[in-house]
């Protein structure tokens, strides 16, 4: 009795087996490839900038802000992002203020940067002075400073979040 | 005589059909799998999440929200949790002052929201817009990545 029983000869069942396995292979390879994480876009440690002076004048509707600004990182600056708060008791500084440029660099959508191009343009230890115009109060102001990287052959912009400064302004 | 099939053609015949077999498997598979959205690339937007940073405050009925990360925000789920239940909606329903393409990197958004009486914390989680294989599809990310506040 058992000398009669049939089954899948050898032969095909390693055929199905080897082909199921090459299958399912393929299938876990391109799903798996999307979860490899690519070089991360960030800024080097080091990057830095400071408020060296900042001078807010006016009243009423009409107030201009000098700044002076330093690179005192390790790494070179592209330009930066700028926020103001226009409430005393607001936590977050929410208020662009690139658009209220007037002097002191090139804008690029919502970022300042210091000159034109794809070029980080402070270095360190350099100063660069810009002025802005707005017609509302400010209370203090944040910036956050940007770079350019390389990333796969492109030139990508990155935002140093790690390097961000605040500082309290009293506009007279 | 007993007649049969010669064995190369028999070989072949099973060689044919175990590749259908295993194609029709593979595309199964393939059917079943959720489908894979990605963004910035060929990164699966999962991954992606891990990277977005953002701050937010809430005072006076108002949302204060800063993208300083590297990652587009498309939209915010918000999650307003109250003694026993929460509720989550997306920022572009509670407020038309949300950016239509989203907060990109460096980008703001400051805007009154309904919050419901005796809420006692909100969570904003991002939501990401990413690629498919059916084109752009949005992502929302873990909770775990969301920002928490007390109200």
């Amino acid at each position: 009795m058992f000398r009669n029983k049939r089954g899948v000869s050898i032969m095909i069942g390693y055929i199905l087996l080897i082909s199921m396995a090459v299958a399912i292979s393929i299938f876990v390879y391109g799903w798996l490839k999307t979860y490899v994480p690519n070089d991360l876009a960030e800024c080097p440690d080091g990057t830095s900038i400071s408020i060296k002076e900042a001078n807010c004048l006016g009243m009423g509707e009409n107030y201009t802000l000098n700044l002076t600004l330093k690179n005192n990182g390790r790494f070179n600056i592209a330009g930066y992002f700028i926020h103001a708060t226009n409430e005393s008791d607001q936590e977050l500084a929410t208020l662009d203020l690139s658009s209220k440029f007037i002097r002191g660099g090139t804008v690029l959508g919502s970022s300042i940067l210091f000159e034109e191009g794809d070029t980080n343009a402070m270095i360190p230890n350099q100063e660069k002075e810009i002025i802005f115009e707005f017609n509302s109060q400010i209370y203090s102001l944040e910036i956050l400073p940007i770079r350019f990287q390389d990333m796969e052959n492109k030139k990508r912009l990155i935002s140093c979040g790690d390097a961000k400064v605040r500082e309290v302004i009293s506009c007279s | 005589m007993k007649r049969g099939l010669s064995p190369v053609i028999a070989t072949v015949l099973l060689i044919g059909i175990v590749i259908m077999i295993g194609v029709i498997v593979f595309l199964w598979f393939k059917n079943m799998q959720q489908e894979t959205i990605t963004k910035l690339g060929d990164t699966n937007v999962e991954l992606i999440c891990e990277e977005v940073v953002f701050e937010a405050s809430y005072s006076n009925g108002i949302l204060y929200i800063l993208n300083n990360g590297n990652v587009p925000i498309y939209d915010m789920d918000l999650k307003s949790t109250s003694e026993g239940s929460h509720e989550t909606n997306s920022m572009r329903d509670l407020s038309t002052s949300w950016p239509s393409a989203g907060l990109n990197q460096g980008s703001t958004f400051s805007g009154g929201i309904n919050i419901e009486a005796g809420t006692t914390k909100i969570k904003l989680i991002p939501v990401l817009l990413g690629s498919s294989a059916k084109g752009e599809k949005t992502f929302v990310c873990d909770e775990r990545i969301g920002y928490e506040m007390d109200i």
